[in-house]
């Protein structure tokens, strides 16, 4: 009896242990995938680098401290911003960026065995993109050594000026591959490029254009115009941005599927307020150069009355009211002028998002025919009126490739045609003359052009510009954007690496590195 | 029960009947010591063979001559041995059985002796489990078992306790004991279900050795449960219990500064009567306007004077009433048992409800060799509690507003509750919010096994049991629609505040009413969990001369599947209606998630006696885990073997010289083994590729590559544990003590650690970090009297706890890994520290230790590195407690110490914010010099500051209200950091039965038992806590020490019971 018990009961385990392999093979994950496909991962990460580039980080805590945003006094926080006490927890860009980054690089590693090779060389155009954003907040980041995965886990860093040298190379060989290629025509492969729905000369513009932007956020620094103007004329035959760039994965009025912008700083699905459209408001610098410019048509695009709607005749000046960095009290919600119908316009979620304007690729190339004399088909004078036209037919028909000449051009003309000379910010300080001719600093004329472009486009394009240009009191764009908020600290000069890295990669992090010294290699101030 | 044994005993006994001389029958009645008949009890007479049993009224009836002893014994009684004198009757007390002759129940339900277990356990016994009456069984269990930890989240109904058995070992993997249910090991929130009076003992097996048996999850010890089965007397017991619970403190708030922000320049032109935050001015007692004046000229009028209960009056007194029944009954083969328990709880926040319907049975018949149980809990529940900061709202409203009046609370009713009249401009009415967002859980949970046991000879049984354990969960979370009026959003104005502040003027409407729109939301989730557990194993007992022999080998087959389905809309459309399909915009969001794991587990156990003094004792398992299998992978790598081993030596007997009267019992024991863990969910073992963000889009796909990488070597990791211990009985077995002292390692944990996004991923899932975790306990026992009817028992426990995380993940040189965390404080877990570990924002110090002020202001300013203040789980733990027997009256006491820790009061943050908190009123809001302070005089030289004193400014506002200046108050964690010891009474009980004459004239019941307890009575904390109850936390999860307003106030409880047995 005993036998036969032990018999069987082995007997029994061994079953077990036969079928074991089939009992445990329960692990396949049912609630989410396993594997992808390039084209898919193409697609979200170009939804994503314009999700980080509306994000806080990169578009409003920028603006802040370069004239565009402040914050309602309504509310209390803000204070890193407003006092320029940053730490390393504030501000974390880098996390998002190498995330959206690394979908790129599996593209670019995988897209040959899912047969879309040819996403490869935007995908590599966009990390160019990304990475010069990364470097105008951080300086020396993590480059060659990225992106290995598991066999670097804590990556060393590269110099800012070898990353963004390298990134010109980069843009050179992807614009090189894309006019090589042929790409194919089928509608939905071409869905899947949500920027520019596989039109290969876009590509190619669009990357000529970040590579002009990146050659002349240097344009301060002593004995680099040699390599500026190299640059700029070996790939100058390529073109720059003939419309501007939009995304357009198809936004929905749906939670989650809203226009990132706009649901971060406007309305949400049921067209409710977000309380960052009451806190996020526009600065008194920004407003009051428009009210001093009178840019009447500008003004009212970019910026909201005080009041919840705007009714005919149009209102005056004094309804719109910017605040002032660094407002402890007086600057209410309701007493304060918001995010305006450029980008927030209630009910309208779905508008394409805005990546990049024309208007900036013909600042750039005006700066660069003012500078060093080279020709893009046209003289600075004409660029520089091409890039402010350029900008007032966005405003009046934002979210769209060319815009409304026929509202905007009428406006434009009537700006560029002011030929007195404006004061900026306060009497008597910089003033400025929107009149090419009449200008006495053309470069500053073009510069603040350019800050007035990026406005609820890209805060940290302006705030690189800004410091790149700052303390040359002739360039000063814009003027005195300094918090009034009381406190010794300087102005920031970059973003603190954060605390994740600092973590987890804390030997290879740079050492010492201050926010109001540690300068990004072409602030030259 | 009794019957049986006692029976069996008796036949036994009985087998070799001789006829004596000169014997005569004996007779009498054997009692307890509270007079009650003790029935069955049986009846020997030593050296003899031969015996009797008593009847249901314990009279008894045996033959035995002059000069005989009889043995008299029953279950749960100690054996007591009586000399036959001249007479022929005899009445017997026999005494309630203490520890030494008790079985400990360990893994599969088997039970041993205590001489027989190299390890640490510990018994809490029925009348101590429901002393207190609490309905959750964990909680009753506070305090009673050294190296036990019980913690809660919320002190609201139906907080879900976290049970923690010799600290922490894992750093994110599960810690909480492993629950076991007559024997099945169950999933865990089986404690917080089950019914506490249908609950017999509760054995508690310390350490991962005593539960190598139930696999992996026995790593965190075990928390073995042991129910009531049937008797062979029938019996009927009815319990009817009230208490009522009340607020017991509540954090220090300031009673002398009303409403007012930073409108002026003096706290008088601060004052502003729509204002959330209290930096106005001193309380006067003059009549002032509170709020707008409403749409139609109305106006709130109030004195401007303090109501010093005002922040205690808005907290309902609770109460539960619990009403039990329960039957027992059997015969000679069979145990029937059924009982039913309605519990009705009311919580200490307005509205907050629980409704618990129990349901239990087991049975149990013998038919030859086979017997046949089995063992069902059926239990509903349904709780309603709101989701609204309620602690938060409430506490933070100044204290001249009479907050607690139908004013405000019958905002149905009253213009001035309603939220377009609500006089607070920032926050809505927490009366409102309170009843207008709430969730309801409605839970099912069975819970049962199947035991077919067949004894195939005297030495071997085999044992087949399945068991299943299932959760259904309905969760329905309400939120109301609000539409404000026209007047709230563009014109409410104020008039009676300082006219100079114009500026706010512009800024007309109610600010919430024009910022935050109530659009309501709707959201039903059903979940369900369900584990099957199929155990067979074969038990050899054998005894070869001197040697005994006890053998187990088994098989272990576990599923646990869960599902959980959720749809939700982010708008309400008509409303009152709650359904997804009433949503503003049609749209439906939801998501699904389903897993499954399965665990196959092989084992032996033996033990080896020699003597009934030294015991040999070890295991071994070769567990499979689904949740590490995949095809491609290798079997070492989801499979995985522990083993272990202990010794027990009971030292008087060996060396039976040293017994004495004074020294009765030394026996000492050492134990070590391995156990596997296999810390992992289902499906980890892959990144996933999920949807990017906003996408799909109309059937564009985009997705995302996810941010952890997993480790294609990642397997179960292991822990060690040495333990050895010694037990001690003195003087008459009256005094014992029991100590121990374990040593655990757990190394290559399963860990989840941040790496640089710049290797594309943020998390690298890998086997790392090393970790010790060790501690001391001691439990002592004193029976200090017992004489003439009283008995009083005292005990204490103690246990010091003491975890190091020695290494983390050395590749990348992390050294702290964040478990939660705020800009003021983490929680992490820190190379060369006790984990979890508490570091906050501090201010900046000189190296004198004085802190630096801003000589422009005089105010302090804060380091920019956060300072490490501590571990935030108790490293000393002191239970005591006393029960005193007087004829029918039972008292008992058990008060908690718990110490050496720190714990982070997220109540302070918000309450100085906001003005509330007692903190703010530093020197009575007038400028001072900050005491022990310096600053830097430019030359990097710190000079003593004598002089400075703070701004106006600051000490009126800024200093503690102003969270956009990050020098103060709310921004320096280190303010809201303390010590989170405390002294806890936990319960006082005091009952009386009835005594046994009295019953004897009511036929029809036979035991009346009426009893008064009281729980957390007295509560004592650090002088530097005034703020909350630091075993309160805001997470059941390893990292506990911070509780913030959504853990409700401490409670105390005053009840009463009545109990019938028919």
């Amino acid at each position: 009896m005993k036998s036969y018990i032990k018999i069987s009961f082995a007997g029994m385990l061994l079953i077990l242990a036969g079928g074991c392999k089939k009992f445990l093979d329960v692990n396949t994950n049912p609630n989410n995938a396993t594997a992808t496909k390039s084209q898919f991962v193409f697609t979200g990460a170009l939804g994503t680098s314009y999700r980080a580039q509306a994000g806080t980080f990169l578009m409003i805590t920028p603006g802040t401290w370069t004239g565009m945003y402040a914050h309602s006094t309504s509310f209390t926080g803000g204070g890193n911003e407003k006092q320029y006490a940053i730490t390393n927890q504030d501000f974390n860009t880098f996390d998002a960026i190498n995330d959206n980054i690394a979908d790129y690089n599996y593209v670019r590693a995988n897209a040959d065995k899912d047969g879309v090779a040819f996403w490869k060389d935007p995908a590599n155009v966009m990390q160019a993109y990304m990475y010069s954003m990364m470097v105008d907040v951080y300086g020396d980041i993590p480059y060659s050594q990225a992106f290995k995965g598991v066999a670097g886990i804590a990556p060393k860093y590269d110099k800012a000026q070898d990353v963004y040298e390298d990134l010109v190379k980069r843009l050179d060989t992807a614009m090189t591959n894309i006019k090589a290629a042929t790409w194919p025509t089928a509608t939905d492969v071409l869905s899947q490029d949500v920027f520019f729905q596989g039109n290969k000369d876009k590509w190619v513009r669009f990357a000529n254009t970040i590579k002009l932007r990146i050659l002349m956020r240097q344009a301060f620094m002593t004995g680099r115009d040699t390599y500026i103007t190299t640059n700029i004329n070996n790939t100058i035959g390529n073109g720059y941005l003939l419309e501007n760039v939009l995304v357009s994965p198809g936004y929905q009025n749906v939670s989650g599927k809203l226009n990132p912008f706009y649901v971060n700083y406007g309305y949400n699905e049921i067209n409710a307020v977000q309380s960052n459209h009451s806190y996020r408001k526009m600065n008194a610098v920004i407003i009051n150069f428009l009210k001093n410019t009178a840019d009447t048509f500008r003004l009212q695009s970019l910026s909201w009355p005080i009041g919840s709607t705007v009714t005919a005749p149009a209102p005056a000046f004094s309804s719109y009211v910017g605040i002032p960095l660094g407002a402890g009290s007086g600057f209410a919600t309701a007493s304060s002028s918001a995010i305006g119908p450029f980008q927030v316009q209630q009910g309208q979620g779905t508008r394409p998002g805005m990546v990049m304007t024309q208007a900036e690729a013909l600042f750039l190339q005006a700066e660069a025919a003012q500078r060093y004399g080279i020709l893009f088909g046209s003289n600075a004078k004409a660029l520089y009126e091409a890039a402010v036209t350029s900008h007032f037919r966005l405003c009046a028909a934002p979210s769209t490739a060319a815009g409304s000449a026929a509202i905007g051009d009428p406006y434009a003309q009537r700006f560029l045609a002011r030929s007195v000379v404006i004061n900026g910010y306060a009497a008597g300080i910089n003033p400025y003359n929107p009149n090419w001719d009449a200008s006495t600093d053309k470069l500053r004329t073009i510069l603040v052009g350019r800050w007035l472009a990026y406005d609820h486009i890209s805060g940290v394009a302006a705030w690189a510009d800004y410091r790149a240009s700052n303390g040359s009191a002739s360039v000063s764009v814009p003027y005195n954007v300094r918090t009034t908020a009381v406190t010794s600290n300087p102005e920031p000069v970059r973003y603190l690496y954060p605390q994740s890295e600092l973590n987890s990669n804390g030997a290879n992090v740079p050492a010492n590195i201050s926010v109001y010294t540690s300068k990004i290699f072409w602030d030259v101030n | 029960m009794k019957k049986i044994v006692s029976t069996l005993l008796v036949a036994l006994l009985c087998f070799s009947l001789a006829a004596t001389a000169q014997v005569r029958p004996i007779t009498g009645t054997v009692r307890d010591e509270k007079g009650a008949p003790i029935p069955s009890a049986s009846v020997v007479v030593k050296g003899k063979n031969t015996g009797a049993s008593a009847d249901a009224q314990g009279n008894f009836k045996v033959n035995a001559q002059t000069g005989d002893v009889l043995t008299f014994s029953s279950v749960n009684f100690q054996a007591k041995d009586v000399k036959v004198g001249s007479g022929s009757s005899l009445n017997v007390t026999l005494a309630a059985e203490s520890s030494i002759s008790e079985v400990v129940v360990t893994a599969l339900g088997i039970r041993k002796k205590p001489e027989e277990i190299g390890y640490s356990t510990a018994t809490v016994k029925q009348e101590q489990i429901t002393a207190g009456h609490s309905m959750n069984l964990a909680n009753s269990l506070s305090g009673k078992v050294s190296g036990l930890t019980i913690s809660n989240t919320s002190a609201s109904v139906n907080a879900t306790p976290r049970i923690v058995l010799r600290g922490l070992r894992s750093i994110t993997g599960d810690n909480t004991a492993l629950i076991v249910l007559d024997g099945v090991a169950v999933p865990s929130n089986t404690i917080n279900y089950i019914n506490p009076n249908d609950v017999e003992r509760v054995d508690v097996l310390k350490g991962g050795q005593a539960a190598t048996l139930y696999g992996s999850d026995g790593v965190n010890g075990a928390i073995v449960i042991t129910t009531k089965k049937g008797t062979k007397k029938p019996e009927i017991t009815l319990t009817t219990t009230y208490n009522s619970e009340s607020v017991s403190y509540l954090p220090k708030t300031q009673h002398e500064f009303g409403s007012g922000s930073a409108y002026g320049a003096s706290a008088a032109e601060n004052f502003h009567a729509s204002e959330n935050q209290q930096y106005g001015d001193r309380y006067d007692g003059s009549m002032r306007g509170l709020g707008r004046v409403l749409a139609d000229g109305s106006q709130l009028i109030y004195p401007y004077s303090d109501i010093p209960s005002i922040r205690k009056d808005i907290w309902n007194k609770g109460f539960t009433t619990q009403n039990d029944l329960s039957y027992r009954s059997g015969d000679e083969n069979s145990l029937f048992y059924a009982s039913y328990q309605n519990v009705h709880s009311e919580g200490i926040v307005p509205g907050d409800k629980y409704d618990r319907n129990s349901l239990r049975m087991n049975a149990s018949r013998t038919y030859g060799r086979f017997t046949l149980s089995f063992d069902a809990t059926y239990t509903f529940d349904k709780a309603n509690r709101t989701n609204a900061d309620f602690y938060y709202t409430s506490l933070n409203v100044a204290s001249w507003i009479p907050i607690a009046d139908a004013t405000f609370r019958d905002w149905q009713n009253s213009k001035f509750g309603d939220p377009n009249g609500y006089y607070n401009d920032y926050y809505n009415n927490p009366w409102w919010e309170l009843d207008n967002n709430r969730f309801t859980t409605k839970n099912n949970y069975f819970n049962g096994n199947i035991t077919l046991d067949y004894k195939i000879s005297n030495a071997l049984s085999l044992t087949y049991r399945a068991a299943v354990a299932t959760t259904n969960t309905f969760q329905t979370v309400p939120s109301q629609v609000y539409t404000y009026s026209a007047w709230a959003k563009n014109s409410a104005y104020e008039n009676n505040f300082n006219l100079n502040y114009d500026l706010y003027l512009t800024g007309r409407g109610r600010f919430i009413a024009r910022s935050t729109p109530i659009n309501g939301s709707f959201r039903d989730n059903a979940s369900n969990g369900t584990r099957l557990n199929s155990d067979l194993f074969a038990k050899y007992t054998k005894e070869f001369g001197d040697v005994k022999l006890d053998a187990v080998l088994g098989n272990n087959i576990q599923v646990r599947t869960s599902n959980s389905l959720e749809t939700g809309i982010s708008s309400i459309a008509i409303p009152g209606l709650f359904n997804v399909n009433n949503s503003q915009n049609g749209i439906l969001t939801g998501s699904d998630s389903k897993s499954e794991i399965r665990k196959l587990g092989n084992y032996a156990d033996l033990v080896l006696g020699y003597k009934g003094f030294l015991y040999a004792h070890g295991t071994f398992r070769y567990d499979m885990s689904s949740v590490f299998y995949a095809q491609d992978r290798q079997s070492d790598l989801y499979s995985f073997a522990y083993y272990g081993g202990d010794v027990s030596l009971v030292v008087t007997d060996l060396f039976p010289g040293i017994k004495s009267k004074n020294f009765n019992y030394f026996k000492l024991r050492a134990g070590w083994n391995k156990n596997g863990n296999d810390n992992l969910g289902a499906y980890s073992l892959n990144t996933v590729y999920t949807s990017s963000s906003g996408f799909p889009y109309s059937g564009l796909l985009g997705t995302t590559v996810g941010n952890t990488t997993v480790n294609s070597q990642l397997k179960p990791e292991l822990v060690t544990t040495s333990e050895i211990g010694f037990e001690m009985q003195f003087l008459n077995s009256r005094v014992s003590i029991e100590g121990s002292y374990y040593k655990q390692r757990a190394e290559n944990q399963i860990l989840n650690v941040s790496i640089s996004s710049a290797s594309g991923f943020t998390n690298y899932l890998l086997n790392a970090a090393d970790v010790t975790n060790q501690g001391y306990e001691l439990d002592a026992r004193i029976n200090v009297v017992k004489s003439r009817g009283w008995n009083v028992n005292v005990t204490g426990n103690f246990s010091y706890n003491f975890n190091k995380v020695n290494r983390l993940f050395a590749d990348n040189g992390l050294n702290s890994l964040v478990y939660q965390n705020s800009g003021n404080w983490t929680l992490n877990a820190e190379v060369g520290q006790s984990f979890p570990y508490l570091k906050t924002t501090a201010w900046a110090r000189d190296p004198n230790g004085r802190v630096v002020i801003d000589p422009s202001n005089g105010w302090p300013s804060k380091a920019s590195a956060t300072v490490g203040q501590g571990n935030t789980t108790p490293k000393y733990v002191f239970g005591t407690g006393a029960t005193v027997n007087y004829k029918g009256f039972t008292l008992i006491a058990n008060a908690e110490f718990r110490g050496g820790y720190v714990v982070y009061n997220g109540v302070g943050e918000t309450t100085t914010f906001t003005g509330a908190s007692a903190l703010t009123t530093l020197n009575g809001r007038q400028q001072f010099v900050w005491p022990n302070s310096s600053y830097n005089d430019g030359t990097g030289k710190y000079v003593a500051n004598t002089n400075i004193a703070i701004d106006n400014w600051h000490a009126i506002y800024a200093g503690s209200g102003d969270i956009s200046d990050g020098n103060s108050f709310p921004n320096v964690g280190e303010i809201f950091y303390s010590s989170g010891s405390f002294w806890k009474l936990r319960e006082v009980s005091l009952s009386y039965d009835l005594s046994p004459s009295v019953m004897q004239k009511i036929k029809f019941v036979k035991g009346i038992s009426i009893g008064v307890w009281g729980r957390n009575l007295m509560t004592l904390i650090a002088a530097d806590n005034y703020f909350v109850d630091p075993e309160l936390s805001n997470t059941s999860g390893n990292s506990q020490g911070y509780s913030g307003t959504g853990q409700t106030p401490p409670t105390r409880q005053i009840g009463g019971t009545v109990k019938f047995t028919f």
